[in-house]
């Protein structure tokens, strides 16, 4: 028998997917065939040698989980808008001596700072300038 | 007994997410080999492994019953090493620290230090053999070498016929002979005389 013809045969018998039947023709051609029978030694030896090559140690991966995932985001967002909506309102969040300290609206200086600036300007100007304008004509209308 | 793996893909489908934990911890070692050894990089392969069943999941819906869920998980993975490997340019990159840390025994009566210079030599040589085949050949002695799929297996994986898997093995079986005995590592055996 042809070398090649029992080529994919010896695979099998090489890596002990071959039925009996196969074993026995592969045998069969080694008895009769000294480099067929030689190669099958080494590459026997060569299967030992691939022994050597060993993994580095994998520790188990972390896997991130849908549900989980969305539980994460769906806090996130809450996060954002409540911290927005909290700065849009001109609310504090403050941490002093040990204690957390909320404000809600604007601070009491602010409101006081703008109703002076709007008397200093109903004081120079005839027309009162509308409370949500923060500029002042500064005296020039005198 | 535990759940087989299509069990616990339906589960998942289901809504368990726990199930496809059970599978990450089921083969998460086998696919990492199976990357590393193609890739030759233990940093690439443990971001492939997250990849690989990250993509798995994603497409769970899409897995179909006539392979089975591991030959999928592998088809994923090797198709992640292709990618890889074009982006590099077909360079296989062995890193000779991991080679070391990876042949440094655990026992610490192990073998004698002249044994394990021995060992540790030819765990390099086989790496740098095997990194070195031309990247089907490399696919196929991997999976079939490291790890034990049959021929009908490993040819469902690689979508290739089962007499091209054995033709792959045989070829890159003998350069790796070769590259071996080149080293003064293995003698060669002598190639087949054809028969009349």
């Amino acid at each position: 028998m042809d070398c090649s013809v029992v080529r994919d045969e010896t695979m099998d018998v090489l890596y002990g997917e071959a039925d009996v039947e196969t074993i026995r023709r592969v045998e069969e051609h080694q008895a009769a065939c000294g480099s067929c029978r030689e190669e099958m030694e080494a590459l026997r030896r060569l299967r030992h040698d691939f022994r050597a090559w060993k993994l580095p140690e994998l520790h188990r991966l972390r896997f991130p989980r849908r549900r989980a995932a969305r539980r994460l985001a769906a806090a996130a967002v809450m996060v954002l808008a409540l911290g927005g909506g909290l700065g849009l309102s001109g609310t504090e969040v403050r941490f002093e001596d040990g204690h957390f300290a909320f404000r809600l609206g604007r601070a009491a200086g602010d409101s006081e700072r703008l109703l002076a600036e709007q008397e200093a300007c109903a004081r120079c100007s005839p027309v009162p300038l509308p409370s949500t304008s923060r500029r002042c004509c500064g005296g020039s209308r005198r | 007994m535990g759940r087989s793996d299509e069990e616990l893909v339906d589960a998942c489908l289901a809504g368990d997410d726990s199930a496809f934990d059970v599978l990450v911890g089921r083969w998460e070692r086998k696919i990492h080999g199976a990357i590393y050894r193609v890739l030759g990089s233990d940093e690439e392969a443990r971001d492939l492994v997250q990849e690989a069943f990250l993509r798995a999941y994603r497409g769970l819906r899409s897995f179909k019953r006539q392979a089975r869920f591991s030959s999928w998980l592998y088809q994923i993975a090797i198709n992640l090493c292709r990618d890889r490997m074009r982006r590099r340019r077909g360079r296989t990159l062995v890193s000779l620290d991991e080679l070391d840390e990876a042949a440094r025994p655990l026992a610490p009566a192990g073998p004698s230090a002249l044994e394990l210079v021995e060992v540790r030599d030819m765990c390099r040589a086989v790496a740098a053999a095997i990194a070195d085949l031309p990247e089907e050949q490399r696919e196929v002695i991997v999976l079939k070498e490291y790890q034990d799929l049959t021929f009908v297996e490993i040819a469902a994986i690689l979508d290739v016929p089962i007499s091209t898997i054995k033709t792959r093995l045989y070829r890159g079986l003998g350069q790796l002979r070769e590259k071996l005995a080149r080293q003064g590592l293995r003698g060669p055996a002598p190639v087949p005389a054809p028969t009349a």
